[in-house]
């Protein structure tokens, strides 16, 4: 009966499943097994949480100025389980930036963005942007207190880049200054633009992974015994226990950390307190002890010698073959993002 | 041809699998209930219709509820009753009818009793009443109690 059924619907949909077996049985490295070379099948996971989440979401979300607040608050606090999902969707986008930075983190001290993989690297970083951009949007749709101020300071910051801060501001907000135009904006590339973005990054990220296969990356233990394993099923199987240990942990902190609903945005009063969301606190301390100015360019000029990272590593080793100069730099960049993300984190003001 | 698994490969797919569809499965039903559009319980609001004294005995008022639709408040004695005066059958207005002590329906010759009950035509036949509405008198006023639009 099985067999029948599989040779009627073979017959309709000519898929060559031993070409797929074939295809999705890639032999990978074996250090694919330790866990932290799950961190960029993680985001990938998440962002399709996100997705799900987010297009329930819309069915209540309303992206005026009017309305935006109260819609968060009836998916909060009215709708059956809207507060789950809304926690859901927002503690997945806490995790896919934390993964994405992780995996950032570890291609960059194992060196796997060196020649072929520039492209990859690039395309990675991109997607990182997308990433924070998508918290960003995000995070200003709810439209409380702390993310319209958040949004303004964000669209005074768009102002001071040099030459075309005021047309990328005036593109941002959609006016003079934070209204209904900013919001339709906001969501439009939070549900859109962005999402449709990162899709075609991932998709060219895992095009060129497979292109160019993933990098090898030998432990002391395996040095020289080059085993591989199959992507499918063993891989497979890892990133799906890690997306199931995924969805257990994102509903347990939906459950205990639900996520909150501040005070109403108020256009009239600036909170004594504002900060952004954690991923931002190191720009926001930048922009603290640095000027407005002094910080957007070398933030922006952070961001771009991130991007082209690669190329600068090959210059470096042209000169240096042995040295480790990239990995330092690394560090150094990192630990003062840590810092700066830190220090606001505790500072008052 | 077919392949013969292990049992226990098989509990271990079984497991796996099931235990998959389950919990994805519960997420997808607290979807199912967050895009379910919730049936909220009508409030309901008094509407002042007329003095008490304001009906004759054994005479209709015709009073036109705030959803467009009109509403017969009979009164016979001391006793009040308000029912819709659309047919039931086909949507025609019924008349109050003094003699006979019904409401009638011209359309197609539907009667009903003082209370609104079907007693005679197609209305009778699909066992289909007059909706009535519940009234309430306050001092000497005469409320309708109607559905919050």
């Amino acid at each position: 009966m099985f067999d029948k059924l599989t040779k009627w619907v073979l017959e309709r949909a000519p898929v060559n499943t031993e070409e797929l077996k074939h295809l999705s049985a890639e032999p990978v490295p074996n250090h694919l097994k330790r866990w932290w070379w799950c961190l960029g099948g993680t985001p990938a996971y998440l962002f399709i949480v996100q997705v799900v989440t987010g297009i329930l979401l819309a069915f209540y979300y309303v992206p005026s100025f009017d309305h935006a607040y109260d819609s968060v608050r009836y998916i909060t606090e009215e709708v059956p389980f809207g507060w789950w999902l809304r926690s859901v969707h927002k503690w997945s986008s806490i995790f896919m930036i934390m993964s994405v930075v992780l995996h950032t983190l570890r291609v960059f001290f194992t060196g796997a963005y060196r020649a072929p993989r520039e492209f990859t690297w690039m395309t990675g970083t991109l997607l990182l942007g997308v990433t924070l951009m998508l918290g960003f949007t995000g995070y200003s749709l709810v439209f409380e207190q702390l993310s319209y101020w958040g949004a303004t300071v964000a669209g005074n910051m768009a102002q001071a880049v040099p030459v075309v801060g005021e047309l990328m501001a005036r593109m941002l907000i959609g006016g003079e200054k934070i209204a209904n135009n900013t919001l339709t904006r906001f969501y439009v590339l939070h549900a859109g633009v962005l999402p449709v973005a990162m899709v075609v990054l991932i998709f060219l990220h895992i095009v060129l992974i497979r292109v160019h296969g993933v990098s090898q990356f030998e432990f002391r233990d395996e040095k020289g015994t080059g085993k591989t394993f199959p992507f499918y099923p063993d891989h497979f199987y890892t990133e799906l226990i890690m997306g199931v240990s995924l969805t257990i942990l994102l509903t347990c902190f939906a459950i205990i950390f639900p996520a909150e609903l501040g005070e109403r945005a108020n256009p009239l009063v600036t909170p004594a307190h504002i900060k952004p969301e954690w991923y931002f606190f190191f720009t926001f301390r930048w922009l603290k002890i640095t000027g407005l100015t002094f910080a957007i360019i070398s933030t922006g000029f952070f961001f771009f010698l991130m991007f082209i990272w690669p190329f600068i590593d090959a210059l470096i080793r042209k000169f240096k073959p042995k040295s480790e100069i990239s990995v330092w730099i690394g560090a150094f960049a990192f630990i003062g993002i840590l810092i700066l993300t830190i220090w606001e984190a505790v500072a008052e003001h | 041809m077919t392949k013969k698994i292990s049992r226990r490969k098989f509990l271990l797919n079984l497991s796996m699998w099931g235990g998959l569809m389950a919990s994805y499965g519960t997420g997808a039903l607290y979807v199912f209930r967050y895009l379910l559009p919730e049936k909220k319980a009508k409030q309901l609001r008094k509407i002042y219709v007329a003095p008490l004294n304001g009906i004759e005995s054994g005479k209709t008022l015709k009073f036109r509820l705030p959803d467009g639709n009109e509403a017969l408040i009979l009164r016979l004695g001391d006793k009040y009753t308000a029912l819709s005066n659309t047919c039931p059958h086909l949507g025609c207005k019924v008349k109050w009818r003094k003699q006979e002590s019904d409401f009638f329906c011209p359309c197609h010759n539907g009667e009903f009793n003082k209370e609104g009950v079907a007693t005679a035509g197609p209305p009778a036949t699909e066992h289909k009443d007059l909706k009535t509405y519940q009234l309430k008198t306050i001092g000497e006023s005469l409320f309708i109690e109607v559905e919050e639009a």
